[in-house]
């Protein structure tokens, strides 16, 4: 075992998971996630480089090219294929561990993610060994986007994957990141277990892609753990695609006055998948606004979890918070669990939400077909369109358009 | 029954003959769920004609419309439909519209984050590679669309738009027969075009459909009055009551039933059926 990065926050951690051990369907976090196909596995943690090379990463994503981009294999930054010689002034991007001298770096660390009481958050704090920090300094504004594919790739035997990243925008800073969880192709099971935590400084304004498209031998748990000062704008498009189970955990604490977020996110389930998403808002203090759009589409025998919560806090009046959840069923063994839930301690706010779940309009597949267009083809049609409400959320266009035609092909394999 | 069978060969003998012949329904029955909505429909159409269809709300007038383009809701419990002389009630909505059959809805319907001009796109270049047609570029079909556009004055920042999302009423039939003018179809249905038209957009919607009327184009003009039969003359005009036509007539049959309603029509309509069995 490689020396660890951080032996004291990584000792606690190792005694938090053997306090909680592994959640079961009783727990109410994991009431219809049932991981015992990932706990029946043996999983190395013995990382061996895929031997990716920058050549293969920019032919998958043209998109990243004029962009920077940290290639993370395996859990470790592949520093020769990465692109990272021109950041812009007012970004840094290096290794947690190079900062433990920095107090403003380390206040963050390890701060917000649910280390005591989530048994993922406390492997992956146990078990990380290239804890990533991207930086915004106070007052930059980057335009350049950043990218960080992060690949899985195990040639037989299945491996174990930690990721994590500290991502802080400081005051009146402004920025873009998105990040890529990728298999290499051809590769044997992975399961990921990926933490990101992030700072949104006053006034800062910051938008996180994600894009969860691992194989379908993968596993995936990704707990995304964010605070937000006063005056701050954050946005969050989830997109995923690939992967056996994937779960994500999505917690945002507004904790200063108008503070604004945008939640999206996609799920495109086929075959026997499994995609689950936990949100949980919490608005601490007044007049802070929090929408959240998740949409999924499934198809095949698989199966989506949409759990959402948001909490207004006593002090916190003047509050907006909306959510809504849509889902489209393909198929007759597909299925959908959606549950919104409010918890309101304040009383002068406007909350609203909802879930729906269906198949596809009737009326406007019939539309588009009198109209000459095939039934696969109109139905694609009304799925896009329904997906791109969540992807037009997507600032970068090129991002956008690769998504979208991700979604297109993997939608067109699942109708036909 | 013997009798039927030997109409119905002669009846196909007779539209490979006179291949004028375009549409025949012949005691179309359809229901849906346990609800019988048509009744036995015959109605013959011949290319270049323009059928008046009128009759009470409720009679069954979008029913026929919705079957002969193929919604599956509705189930087909007897008859057929010969289009070109092929009995088309087997062929997906799809198939239908790529012979040639087109549907302007009473009701169309709003499909929010598809433009416009992508879906016509769509539906143009399907229905020209069901004809081993080349798809049409950009460019061409940028300007097929402005060209067609201007038939129904219809407004760019429409095509840029969804489907139909948050048009107001006259919009949407604009749209409709806006559409109709870029797929070409041979029988075009026109359900209640008129309504929700103001008088201007009647005068300019009637005047797009006669310039799509051809020697080879038939159409189906439903409505509930006759001042749009003043724009688009019709050849007959036909009255569906209780899933039935129970009379037919020249356009004057238009202006009778504008000035007396449908009271006498129900009191006469036993004898109308047989007549039309015949
Ligand atoms: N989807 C449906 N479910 C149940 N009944 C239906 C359905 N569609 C039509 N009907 C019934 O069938 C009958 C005929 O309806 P249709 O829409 O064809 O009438 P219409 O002649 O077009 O009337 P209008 O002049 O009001 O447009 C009506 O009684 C209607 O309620
Ligand atoms: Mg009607």
């Amino acid at each position: 075992m490689p020396v660890k990065e951080f032996p004291e926050l990584q000792e606690k951690a190792i005694s938090h998971f053997n306090h909680l051990g592994f959640p079961g369907q009783k727990n109410e976090e994991w009431k219809y996630t049932n991981i015992s196909p990932i706990l029946s596995k043996t999983f190395s943690d013995s990382i061996l480089p895929g031997g990716i090379t920058k050549n293969e990463i920019l032919k998958r994503f043209p998109f990243i090219r004029d962009a920077i981009f940290i290639v993370v294999e395996n859990g470790r930054w592949n520093r020769e294929e990465s692109e990272f010689k021109d950041i812009p002034q007012g970004m840094k991007i290096g290794y947690v561990r190079e900062e433990k001298n920095n107090p403003s770096i380390q206040k963050h660390f390890n701060s917000y993610a649910d280390v005591q009481d989530d048994s993922f958050a406390a492997l992956n704090t146990a078990f990380s060994n290239d804890s990533l920090l991207i930086q915004v300094l106070p007052g930059s504004v980057i335009e350049k986007p950043v990218f960080i594919i992060h690949v899985a790739s195990s040639d037989e035997q299945a491996i174990v994957i930690h990721n994590r990243l500290l991502l802080v925008a400081e005051k009146n800073s402004s920025a873009k990141i998105s990040t890529l969880f990728v298999s290499k192709t051809g590769s044997a099971e992975t399961f990921t277990n990926a933490i990101h935590e992030i700072f949104v400084g006053e006034n800062a304004k910051l938008e996180f892609d994600i894009l969860q498209n691992e194989n379908e031998k993968s596993f995936h748990i990704c707990g995304t753990h964010v605070l937000q000062s006063a005056n701050s704008v954050f946005s969050i498009n989830t997109v995923s695609a690939g992967g056996k189970i994937v779960k994500n955990k999505l917690h945002i604490k507004l904790n200063g006055q108008n503070g604004e977020n945008h939640m999206h996110g996609l799920y495109v389930a086929s075959d026997s998948q499994l995609i689950d998403n936990h949100t949980a808002v919490y608005h601490a203090v007044p007049h802070c606004n929090s929408n959240q759009l998740y949409k999924g589409i499934i198809g095949g025998k698989a199966h989506g979890v949409f759990n959402g919560k948001i909490f207004v806090e006593k002090d916190a009046q003047k509050t907006n918070a909306y959510q809504s959840n849509k889902n489209i069923l393909l198929s007759n063994d597909a299925v959908v669990n959606a549950k919104p839930q409010l918890e309101i301690f304040a009383d002068d706010v406007k909350c609203s939400h909802g879930a729906t779940t269906g198949q596809m309009d009737e009326e406007s597949l019939f539309y588009l077909r009198s109209r000459g267009i095939g039934e696969e083809n109109a139905k694609s049609l009304l799925n896009i369109a329904f997906a791109n409400d969540i992807l037009n959320a997507i600032s970068l266009e090129s991002f956008r358009e690769y998504l979208s035609s991700l979604v297109e092909t993997k939608l067109k394999d699942t109708l036909s | 029954m013997k009798e039927n069978k030997f109409k119905k060969n002669s009846s196909q003998a007779l539209t490979t003959q006179h291949e004028t012949r375009m549409l025949s329904i012949k005691n179309l029955k359809a229901s849906i769920g346990e609800k019988q909505i048509l009744n036995g429909i015959n109605l013959e159409i011949k290319a270049g004609e323009v059928h008046a269809i009128m009759g009470p709300n409720g009679s069954g007038k979008s029913t026929l419309a919705s079957v002969l383009s193929g919604r599956d809701v509705f189930d087909v419990t007897g008859g057929e439909v010969l289009f070109d002389g092929e009995n088309i009630l087997d062929l997906s909505p799809e198939d239908r519209a790529r012979k040639g059959i087109f549907l302007a809805f009473q009701y169309p319907v709003e499909i929010p984050g598809v433009s416009n001009a992508n879906f016509l796109k769509t539906a143009v270049n399907e229905i020209r590679k069901s004809k081993g047609l080349e798809p049409l570029d950009s460019k061409d079909f940028l300007v097929m669309m402005k060209e067609r556009m201007k038939l129904v004055e219809m407004d760019k920042a429409m095509t840029q738009r969804s489907v139909n999302e948050g048009f107001s009423g006259g919009e949407k039939k604009r749209n409709e027969i806006f559409q109709m003018a870029m797929l070409e179809p041979k029988l075009c249905i026109l359900d209640e075009t008129d309504s929700g038209l103001d008088i201007d957009a009647l005068r300019i919607v009637a005047n797009g459909v006669n310039a799509l009327r051809s020697k080879e184009r038939s159409f189906v003009v439903i409505t509930h009055y006759q001042r749009l039969l003043d724009y688009i003359v019709p050849d007959f005009v036909h009255v569906l009551y209780n899933g039935r036509i129970v009379k037919s007539g020249t356009k004057d049959l238009a202006l009778e039933l504008e000035e007396k309603g449908y009271d006498w029509i129900k009191e006469i309509k036993a004898d109308a059926v047989e007549f039309s069995n015949k």
